[in-house]
């Protein structure tokens, strides 16, 4: 399979206000966000990154999307350099996360034009596409509203629509169900889901267990900047875990119940494994 | 790249225009405010120091000579006479402002200014400035006493009407240059003030408020270029801060006649400028924008929120105004080296654009100036963008 993204001893470090400093009783005023990770995610493959809030899993996402240049280190998004070919990799991703907002003054139609024209996109294709999103998506009941008058989950779908409106072949969601209520939720999982049918690569930074294991050919686990693990699913779990079948349903069940639901198959499961890989890498009890 | 940065400027302008409770109060509500207040001033001045065209002023008069009632009697004026006895009542009404104006003469005038006595002979004008009436009466009198003194020792005269030029036609400045000249000291600070405010509206808002969104990151994971979407929100709050500004200064100037109760007639303003003038003040006028949006950008940028940024804008007002002063204290230069300071060389400019004194050299230092100055600070947004420090910090 072809490598679609290769990161090499990727470390990035923050420096910190002496009130955070002195939060946080460090010696020096700089953090390591992201300490020496490397890892690589293969063509329609998805590849999740799990670990505890302040891992530096955001931080690796905002890196890819060449929002945040690394220190050292460097990473390939289909052969382009993060460093060196920063346009190049905008243009083959698509990034969302929960931070990125919508303008509350335009309305998704005129956004989605907007983002399309700075794509690069032809008129008559991104006619095409908005109709295929907006379709997808069900915005065209409010694709004249304002931003401002939208609900949660119509910003959320409109937002999901305007990250992917020129179909990048890779895909990067840092914690896109965070905060969410279900039924928005469920539009992001179905998305994913669809999205991995279609055969696009997939990097995802996610909370739940259930989703990570039902979905992601492979995981990450990141604690304190370092990568803990990586690997196949049952290569970190260690024994094979059966999985239930890809819906979305699965997914929005309380991700503690869908753990707890991979464990009637007999094995460890996902979470399990986590948190003894937390235990070991911290030294925490939890 | 251009596609790019148009795109971002039209995105800017949608906003505002489909905004129009902030396209009102940012564009034309500045400029209509100007007018309306300043005609206001204006009228309410002159009504406030006008005396009604058919007023007879009230003169009371002790030991008023009979040389002079010719002269008086050409006047609008009522000749009260009466005896020192009364003077002190007359004075008491004209300190409660009962009346117009109190002539003393001292007995036997016109016999002490015949024998040409020395000490020469005091005439007392006594009156009120406060009421209008009083205030001109008491210029008409002393006008009147000052015409009967220089007839009495006429050695040569001054400005007597001729067929040339007939009373007052001895100024052979022109309404026009009058105007200009008027215009030319209040507009250009009047220019630096809302054209800057203008920016100061917008420019916080469209960075700071996209910073503190969490829309401006959107932007950034666009293949889109900084330096475009720098350049682009520049100009996007140029062309609007450019019409607030022009809208202000027409107000202004528009209001003017009233100001100046002058009898201009509005439409002639118009006639006194030629085009090349208004050119060259557009361009001097969008490359000063220019200058205050960039930098009100970079402090939107460094801001972490609206709030902060507007309250960064108000020492750079601050500044502005300085200059803004000293350039009107400078006046008309035709020293090249004023006009390579940012800022103080708009105000010069436009003051010499005003006094139909344009020097196209200056103008275009000036403009050549304020872009690179422009250029610069849009450099420094750009690289601003890039920092994910600015971008980041909330």
């Amino acid at each position: 399979m072809k490598e679609i993204l290769t990161i090499k001893n990727l470390t990035k470090r923050f420096k910190l206000s002496k009130k955070q400093q002195q939060l946080k009783k460090l010696p020096k005023p700089i953090i390591t966000a992201v300490d020496d990770v490397s890892f690589e995610s293969y063509e329609g493959e998805v590849f999740g990154l799990l670990g505890p809030n302040g891992a530096g899993k955001t931080t690796i996402m905002r890196i890819l999307a060449t929002l945040l240049r690394p220190d050292s280190g460097d990473a390939l998004v289909d052969g382009c350099s993060i460093k060196d070919e920063p346009r190049r990799v905008r243009q083959k991703i698509g990034f969302l996360t929960n931070e990125l907002k919508l303008d509350d003054f335009f309305t998704p139609n005129y956004l989605f034009d907007f983002f399309a024209q700075l794509h690069g996109m032809d008129k008559t294709a991104a006619a095409r596409r908005k109709d295929e999103l907006f379709g997808t998506f069900g915005i065209d009941s409010f694709a004249e509203v304002k931003v401002s008058a939208l609900s949660q989950g119509m910003r959320q779908k409109a937002s999901l629509a305007i990250s992917i409106v020129h179909d990048p072949s890779i895909i990067i969601f840092d914690e896109p169900t965070n905060g969410l209520d279900v039924i928005t939720a469920r539009v992001v999982t179905d998305f994913l889901i669809n999205a991995k049918k279609q055969g696009k690569s997939i990097i995802l930074s996610t909370h739940i267990f259930g989703l990570l294991e039902n979905l992601c050919e492979r995981i990450g686990i990141i604690i304190d900047g370092k990568m803990a693990a990586c690997g196949t699913v049952d290569s970190i779990v260690g024994e094979k875990v059966a999985s239930p079948p890809v819906n979305s349903a699965t997914y929005l069940d309380e991700p503690h119940n869908v753990t707890r639901g991979s464990t009637l198959h007999g094995g460890k499961t996902l979470e399990d494994v986590f948190f003894d890989i937390y235990r070991k890498t911290t030294g925490e009890a939890i | 790249m251009r596609n790019n940065v148009f795109t971002v400027m039209k995105k800017e302008c949608s906003r505002i225009f489909n905004d129009r409770k902030l396209f009102f109060t940012t564009v034309i509500l500045p400029g209509l405010l100007m007018f309306v207040i300043y005609s206001l001033i204006g009228t309410a001045m002159q009504g406030m120091f006008d005396v009604e065209d058919d007023y007879e002023y009230q003169v009371y008069a002790v030991g008023f000579p009979e040389a002079l009632a010719p002269l008086f009697a050409e006047q609008p004026l009522h000749i009260i006479e009466i005896s020192e006895a009364e003077i002190e009542g007359v004075k008491q009404q004209l300190a409660e402002r009962e009346t117009d104006v109190l002539m003393v003469f001292p007995a036997n005038f016109d016999e002490l200014v015949a024998a040409a006595a020395v000490p020469a002979p005091n005439v007392q004008v006594w009156a009120n400035f406060t009421r209008n009436e009083s205030r001109e009466a008491d210029a008409l009198v002393t006008s009147l006493l000052q015409e009967y003194h220089r007839g009495l020792a006429l050695l040569f005269s001054i400005n007597e009407p001729t067929d040339e030029a007939a009373d007052g036609g001895y100024n052979l400045a022109s309404e026009a240059d009058i105007f200009g000249m008027i215009v030319g000291m209040v507009v250009p600070f009047l220019f630096m003030i809302f054209s800057y405010t203008g920016c100061q509206a917008l420019a916080p808002e469209s960075i700071a408020g996209e910073k503190e969104r969490g829309t401006l990151a959107l932007l950034l994971v666009t293949p889109a270029s900084r330096r475009d979407i720098a350049l682009g929100k520049i100009l996007g709050i140029g062309v609007f801060a450019l019409m607030s500004a022009v809208c202000s200064i027409l107000g202004a100037v528009l209001a003017m006649p009233s100001m100046l109760g002058a009898g201009l007639a509005t439409g002639n303003i118009f006639n006194f400028y030629n085009a090349g003038d208004f050119v060259l003040l557009l361009l001097v006028v969008m490359s000063t924008t220019l200058v205050f949006v960039s930098l009100l950008s970079l402090f939107s940028a460094y801001a972490r929120s609206v709030k902060e940024a507007t309250s960064y804008a108000m020492p750079i007002l601050m500044l502005v105004m300085v200059m803004g002063f000293v350039g009107m204290f400078i006046g008309e230069t035709e020293n090249l080296h004023f006009f390579l300071i940012p800022i103080m060389n708009s105000v010069l400019s436009i003051i010499k654009i005003f006094a139909f004194d344009a020097n196209v050299l200056a103008v275009l230092v000036t403009v050549a100036v304020n872009v690179c100055v422009a250029l610069v600070f849009s450099a420094v947004l750009t690289k601003m963008f890039d920092s994910e420090k600015i971008i980041f910090d909330k």
